[in-house]
């Protein structure tokens, strides 16, 4: 995947910041001159001068120190656990020994081989250097912020600050998921295809009702005319667009395991997403938990891009651990959407946002993301004996939802298409879903 | 503590010790006493910054003068002021030193740099005390 390099330039003005020896330093340079002065004794002066020449040597610049920097990244959009290649270039008006720390790091990974803190030696007046990082999870980020260190001799003061931020970073999901995702093998009979609530002009059948003058000969019920002895006709459901509501929990403690669980959503979430649009849907993104982002409905292919937008916001919620966590059950959900929720069911309070939601009449689907393969086997009994209890809470949970007529299915590593979309097809029972043609 | 960080602050309280004592038992006998319970406030105050933060040397640079100044009284070897101080300097910079070094395992070559630079200061500053002490 090719893409235009993003780069980001810019300075900082960075003040200096006095170590705790400066004070008795300078009491005791000062005021044993002073005291040798006033009382007429040199080994007062004697006993400044070590302290006196500390402060001349550290104090050679009291200045604010401005950083020039450029950062430039070979490409703004990569996939997950693609190489993430640049370059870092610094400036700084005057020579001090320095450090350069490249933090905050979101989305990517470090190398093993390859350092993202460098130290400088004395005397140093620019930096330039290449970064490589790994793309580590998807979603839009800032890859990260580099922060310098420079020292006066002694270090008796420090310049110390954040000179940059990376450019921005679009992480898409991994390329042989992105592809099957855009062009999902699943059928498209399912999917996408809501029976209205009201009737009239449609395929699928909806009731009798006997005829009245206007309604077309063709649909005239022979059966039911015959066995009545008077002329019935059938009445069907028009078939409209729905929305489609995709809620995904990125709830995330920054775990490996987490990001995992987060990047199965993600593409789970853009597999329905895409076969939804396919069938005119019109799908809405919001983020259940750990971000607050949310796209209303909307069809087309505008759509499509606006979608992966707010996923990758989501992902960049995610990652970055400043974002305000919030609940979203008060998004203005339209009452006609079907909403399926992409959730690992770990935090109690996604559980109650459903249930609020099927208690305001949304139609509500849950598909659970499976976490117990990330896991590895327990490294003691009371780890598996936490795990079961984790199990048991999870599996209440699951009949929590089910008890409110939300089906709950489970989407597993392998391949979570295949129990995805089953579980809409389950999703009929709920009264905004048409059922399954034969 | 790794090894870097125990050797350069156990030199600094050393250096702290040796000043203290140095002053006291140069000093003036009437005042030993009082000159001891300050440089052992001083070595007490060095320990507690060597091993807990805040690393501020602070206490131990000010209670570690009165030994100092002692030199200045009765027929004491005064020319001594200048060195001692330097060698409070060297304890100072040392337990800077061993805070920054944090974790490593060995000390980096900025630090190694720094030790250089520390040595070379506290020789210059001690070289031109004592000559300033011993022309005086």
């Amino acid at each position: 995947m090719t893409a235009p390099r993003a780069t980001v330039t810019g300075s900082a003005r960075l003040r200096p910041s006095r170590d705790a020896r400066l004070v008795p330093y300078f009491l005791i340079a000062v005021g044993g001159l002073a005291a040798s002065l006033i009382a007429g004794e040199p080994a007062l002066a004697a006993l400044a001068i070590p302290f006196a020449l500390a402060l001349g040597l550290g104090l050679r610049r009291i200045r604010p120190v401005t950083v020039t920097a450029r950062f430039v990244l070979d490409t703004d959009q990569v996939l997950e656990d693609d190489p993430v290649t640049g370059r870092l270039e610094l400036e700084w008006d005057g020579a001090f020994e320095a450090q350069v720390m490249l933090d905050r790091l979101r989305g990517v990974a470090p190398l093993p081989d390859h350092a993202l803190s460098w130290s400088l030696p004395p005397a140093s007046r620019s930096f330039q250097t290449p970064i490589r990082m790994r793309a580590a999870q998807w979603g839009r980020h800032t890859p990260g912020e580099v922060w310098l260190r420079m020292e006066a001799p002694l270090g008796l003061l420090t310049w110390t600050g954040k000179v940059i931020a990376a450019p921005a970073l679009r992480v898409l999901p991994g390329s042989e998921r992105l592809t099957r995702l855009l062009d999902p093998a699943e059928p498209r009979t399912v999917l996408g295809a809501h029976r209205s609530k009201r009737i009239g002009g449609g395929d699928e059948f909806a009731e009798l009702r006997p005829y009245s003058p206007g309604d077309r000969l063709r649909d005239l019920n022979w059966a039911a005319t015959a066995r009545h002895r008077r002329p019935f006709v059938n009445r069907h459901h028009p078939e409209l667009a729905g929305d489609v509501v995709i809620a995904i929990d990125a709830l995330t403690d920054g775990s490996a395991a987490s990001t995992a669980v987060l990047a199965r959503a993600a593409r789970a979430a853009w597999a329905l997403a895409s076969v939804h649009l396919r069938a005119n849907d019109r799908v809405g993104l919001a983020g259940l938990d750990g971000s607050t982002q949310w796209l209303p409905p909307a069809g087309g292919r505008l759509a499509r891009y606006r979608l992966l937008e707010t996923l990758l916001r989501i992902g960049g919620d995610a990652a970055d651990p400043v974002t305000v966590r919030r609940h979203v059950h008060r998004t203005a959900v339209p009452s006609s959407a079907l909403v399926i929720a992409l959730t690992p069911l770990h935090d109690k309070r996604t559980v109650d946002t459903l249930l609020a939601w099927r208690a305001r009449g949304r139609s509500v689907a849950v598909v659970v993301i499976e976490t117990a393969d990330l896991l590895g086997a327990p490294a003691s009994p009371a780890e598996a004996l936490a795990r079961r209890v984790l199990r048991l809470e999870l599996d209440r949970r699951r009949r929590q939802l089910a008890e409110l007529g939300i089906p709950v299915v489970t989407a597993t590593a392998e391949d979570p298409m295949t129990t995805i979309v089953p579980a809409l097809r389950r999703a009929r029972r709920a009264p905004f879903v048409r059922r399954r043609r034969r | 503590m790794t090894r870097p960080r125990v050797v350069l602050a156990s030199c600094s309280v050393a250096l702290v010790a040796l000043v203290v004592i140095t002053g006291a038992l140069l000093g003036p006998e009437g005042a030993r006493t009082w000159l001891l319970v300050c440089g052992g406030a001083a070595v007490f105050a060095a320990v507690q910054a060597a091993s807990s933060n805040p690393a501020d040397l602070t206490p131990t640079l000010v209670l570690a003068l009165p030994p100092v100044l002692g030199l200045l009284v009765g027929g004491s070897p005064a020319w001594l002021i200048g060195p001692l101080g330097a060698l409070l300097l060297a304890a100072s910079e040392l337990n800077a030193l061993a805070w920054e070094c944090g974790g490593a395992d060995a000390l980096s070559a900025a630090k190694r740099r720094r030790l250089v630079d520390v040595i070379r200061l506290v020789a210059l500053g001690a070289g031109a005390s004592l000559l300033v002490g011993l022309v005086a």
